[in-house]
């Protein structure tokens, strides 16, 4: 009887205190689940090789478009200079001068369009990483049990080494599920 | 027995505790608004300005630029002092008021303290007139 006693009293004290922790540890803000998780995805053209190679990639393509465009416009440049010096009258010239720079507008034009979709793949291709990750930021806060997820360059400071710090974890699962950014074009 | 039980919610609580990111705001608009070197150079440039031209309000576009510079010393030692207060609160985050509001964030207000430490810091700082 006396031991049911103190069996009954010790669980009383246990749930009271169990009551009276978890009153506290709500009432206090910042003792609990992390609040809040931070990403610094600022050198995530470095540290994600997906995106590293895309830019590689959009890179080595914009310069074959102005390639091909210096080597299209050219020869059309050195006729419109030989034009100029070839010391006929400015009249008789000009028929000829004129289909030059249309030329010559035609392909600025045409790879100025190419520009422009090699831009477009690149931006679907980032939106794609940028898509993944929010994704990974969102399971990281799920399974931490965090209010939210702040970026970096939004905070006045953090503690670099804070383990609400999830920025490695992040480019970890990144660079497992997205091995590459495909630019469709 | 209970003694006991105190232990096993003492260690518990502080296992959470250790986990837990410690936040602290800082607005820096209130920051300035409440920094007494703040209001020192804008009462000196106003000065300043009435021994120069005999009015001293508003500020003309050359003593409030003089003024900006003056502040602007202030406003770009902002970040170490927010630093300096956040490692002495072992804190792991400094946010705005605002952004903890936006994303429904809780953390101590430490304004104050990060403007004692620029006053500090800037006490004799004087408004250079143009």
């Amino acid at each position: 009887m006396n031991l049911t006693l103190k069996i009954a009293q010790a669980g009383a004290s246990l749930l009271l205190l169990v009551q009276s922790s978890s009153a506290l540890l709500a009432q206090t803000p910042n003792v609990g689940k992390e609040q809040a998780l931070i990403v610094d995805s600022r050198d995530a053209y470095e540290r994600v090789a997906a995106l590293k190679a895309l830019f590689v990639e959009v890179d080595l393509k914009i310069r074959a478009v102005r390639g091909r465009f210096e080597s299209a416009a050219l020869p059309l440049q050195q006729s419109l200079e030989a034009l100029k010096n070839s010391g006929q009258k400015p009249e008789d010239t000009r028929k000829q001068k004129a289909q030059l720079l249309i030329k010559l507008a035609d392909l600025q034009k045409a790879a100025s369009i190419e520009q422009q979709k090699i831009g477009r793949a690149n931006e679907l291709a980032v939106a794609e990483f940028d898509a993944l990750m929010l994704k990974v930021a969102l399971e990281l806060q799920t399974e931490r049990g965090a209010k939210a997820v702040l970026q970096a360059q939004d905070l006045l400071y953090y503690r670099a080494d804070c383990p609400c710090n999830v920025t490695e974890e992040i480019y970890k699962r990144i660079n497992a599920r997205l091995p590459k950014l495909v630019l469709k074009l | 027995m209970h003694y006991f039980f105190y232990a096993i919610a003492l260690t518990l609580l502080t296992a959470s505790a250790a986990n837990a990111s410690v936040i602290l705001l800082v607005d820096s608009a209130k920051a300035e608004a409440q920094s007494v070197v703040f209001a020192r150079l804008k009462s000196e440039a106003a000065a300043s300005q009435q021994k120069k031209t005999g009015k001293a309000a508003p500020l003309n576009v050359e003593f409030q630029e003089a003024l900006e510079q003056s502040l602007s010393e202030w406003r770009s030692a902002l970040e170490d002092a927010v630093a300096k207060v956040a490692i002495a609160n072992t804190a792991d985050i400094v946010i705005e008021p605002s952004t903890a509001k936006l994303k429904g964030l809780q953390g101590t207000d430490r304004t104050a303290d990060v403007v004692k430490v620029l006053d500090l810091q800037f006490a004799k700082l004087k408004f250079a007139a143009p």
